[in-house]
């Protein structure tokens, strides 16, 4: 079956391959939202699984984030307008002062593909740059990746001064220097210690704060 | 009397010192510009001129007045950077737009403690590319003549142990990916294998020209000599150990065989996060010493890796970085000093440092408890 073989391609990191089997199964009749969410999604958590748990690193889930991503690349224009394979929008970024943005490269990768709507907006990114994103994007999450100590503060900054001003706004932090205790500390609403990690907090605030709203991490798992 | 260099050297043979040594003023365990600037002014020192080690890495030699303040055992043979000094070696604390490209064409700039890597000029190069890249000559980066007399001094006086820096940090997978890009890097060692064996062998390479360089003029002096290539992060390592041992253990076990080749100095690697996991690949490639013992990243608990590794490692580092000496009170540095030594110098096996050069969000008045605790408490050790 050839959402199996979607599956398979992101597993297998096979970039090239997996474009094909997207537009194979579309010829099929198969929804874009089912391959989306019953392969692809699948797929991803299951390298995020596999990466939490430190089976797999760093490289190999970057290529899997890659080859589901050229599948979405398939996906996506047929998906625009449908509104409900949209779970909800996130800005993200690396803090002030942070050149450093692999994780949060991920963790962006891996929130389009869980089917959030992602506004990137790179590395050392002040306060003010975040707030007009959200604001213009009308963004649900703000998620702020610092990999330095000496950028944990930058972070601290931006929590509270974006906290002040706009107090609905969910903030996740991350970053190999930052714990849950600081996360605490400064008043963020959630905390990974790895990119899967954030997905699945970015899943349970939406489950959470957004009644009714579609809980991507309850889709059928047929693998 | 035990002199320093019989101290670090009855340490590193596994045997128990009178005191625990302690080094300062290293490669990776030395005070950034900023902190070095701090620590003098609390010792009264602030007339001494600044003194940049690395323009890289922001980091200051130390001058010989603190070194002996604080009885540290070590000095350090490393050769200047021709590089450095015409981007400003004696460059003070730096200001305004930093951007500095290095000898491999990489764009840096600097930012606070770091310089933060910008642009990768092998991004998008095939092997092909690499014939013609403007491969930088280690000849032509540093002064490797006008070391051999100090260090001949040093040897002859007997008083230090001497520690070699080859000028660069012989690093070949970190020059592969600072070259390339990280992400890069990481999809090529899934996808592009041949790439990483072409660009890893170039590299090598020079890094070979360099410790020749380095190891003809002061080879027969030095006590230690140092390579580092960082594997590892905050939890786990950066790559699999499958992909460590495919593409990068062949290119580090022919360097360090290389090196030992051409002295008789133990071998210190330093590699900083959760590097346990590729412990004994290194110690199979030839690594006497490790450093810095990240004792705050995944499974680096001091007593677990004595315990396990201690008949075939020396430890060189382990005081934490990470939140006791930027965070602590002077109560917690002593702790830590002790705890360090305890674990870790028990029968020898351990040389005292930062885990990470001392950068300027570290109270200068932890400095001066970290090297007064460890000459305090360095004594205190029973041989097991």
């Amino acid at each position: 079956m050839s959402l199996d073989e979607i599956y398979d391609a992101v597993l297998d990191y096979d970039d090239e391959g997996i474009q094909d089997l997207v537009r194979q199964e579309l010829g099929a009749e198969t929804s874009p939202k089912v391959i989306l969410e019953e392969a692809l999604i699948e797929a991803l958590d299951e390298v995020g699984r596999c990466f939490s748990e430190g089976t797999i690193f760093v490289p190999e889930m970057l290529m899997a984030a890659e080859t589901m991503k050229a599948g979405l690349d398939v996906l996506r224009p047929l998906l625009i307008g449908d509104k409900s394979t949209i779970i909800g929008t996130a800005v993200i970024g690396s803090v002030k002062g942070d050149m450093h943005d692999i994780g949060k490269n991920l963790v962006a990768m891996m929130l389009e593909g869980a089917s959030f709507n992602v506004i990137d907006l790179g590395v050392d990114v002040n306060t003010d740059a975040f707030l007009a994103a959200a604001n213009e994007h009308n963004a649900d999450f703000v998620l702020m990746s610092a990999l330095l100590t000496t950028t944990m503060k930058a972070m601290e900054t931006s929590v509270r001064a974006i906290k002040s001003e706009k107090p609905g706004l969910k903030l996740i932090v991350g970053g190999a220097p930052v714990n849950q205790a600081f996360a605490n500390a400064i008043g963020a609403d959630g905390y990974s210690d790895d990119a899967p990690g954030a997905i699945s907090v970015v899943r349970a605030l939406v489950k959470s704060t957004v009644p009714g709203c579609i809980d991507a991490s309850a889709t059928a798992n047929t693998h | 009397m035990t002199t320093h260099k019989e101290r670090v050297l009855m340490a590193l043979n596994h045997e128990q010192p009178d005191r625990n040594p302690m080094d300062l003023g290293g490669r990776q365990t030395t005070l950034s510009i900023i902190a070095y600037e701090n620590l003098k002014k609390l010792l009264g020192l602030s007339d001494l001129p600044a003194n940049v080690m690395a323009h890289t890495w922001q980091t200051s030699y130390i001058d010989e007045v603190v070194l002996e303040k604080f009885d540290i055992d070590t000095r350090h043979i490393r050769p200047a950077s021709r590089v450095n000094e015409s981007i400003g070696e004696h460059l003070s604390i730096p200001e305004s737009d930093n951007t500095f490209v290095d000898e491999w064409g990489v764009t840096r700039q600097v930012v606070g403690d770091y310089a933060n890597l910008i642009s990768h000029p092998l991004r998008t190069a095939t092997v092909e590319d690499l014939e013609n890249f403007p491969w930088p000559d280690s000849a032509d980066n540093y002064d490797f003549k006008a070391i051999r007399e100090p260090a001949k001094k040093l040897y002859e006086d007997n008083e230090y142990a001497l520690v070699g820096s080859l000028g660069s940090p012989g690093n070949i997978f970190e020059q592969a990916w600072y070259l390339r890009g990280l992400a890069e890097f990481m999809k090529d060692l899934i996808k592009n294998k041949d790439f990483i064996h072409a660009l890893m062998r170039r590299i090598l390479d020079i890094r070979k020209r360099n410790a020749e360089l380095y190891l003809r003029e002061v080879g027969e002096f030095i006590d230690v000599v140092q390579l580092a290539d960082d594997l590892a992060g905050q939890d786990n390592l950066l790559i699999s150990p499958n992909s460590y041992k495919e593409l990068v253990k062949p290119y580090q076990l022919e360097l360090c065989q290389y090196v030992k080749s051409l002295t008789k100095a133990k071998v210190y690697y330093h590699s900083c996060g959760a590097i346990e996991p590729l412990l004994d690949e290194l110690i199979d490639n030839g690594v006497e010493i490790l450093n810095p013992v990240q004792v705050s990243a995944a499974n680096m608990d001091t007593q677990a890796l004595k315990k396990r590794y201690g008949k075939n490692l020396s430890f060189w580092g382990a005081i934490d970085t990470f939140e006791v000496l930027p965070n602590g009170r002077v109560e917690d540095v002593e702790t830590e000093v002790k705890k360090r030594i305890h674990d870790l110098g028990t029968g020898g096996g351990y040389v005292m440092g930062p885990v990470h050069n001392i950068c300027a969000d570290v109270p200068p008045e932890n400095v001066v408890a970290m090297y007064e605790a460890g000459l305090k408490q360095g004594k205190s050790n029973e041989p097991r």
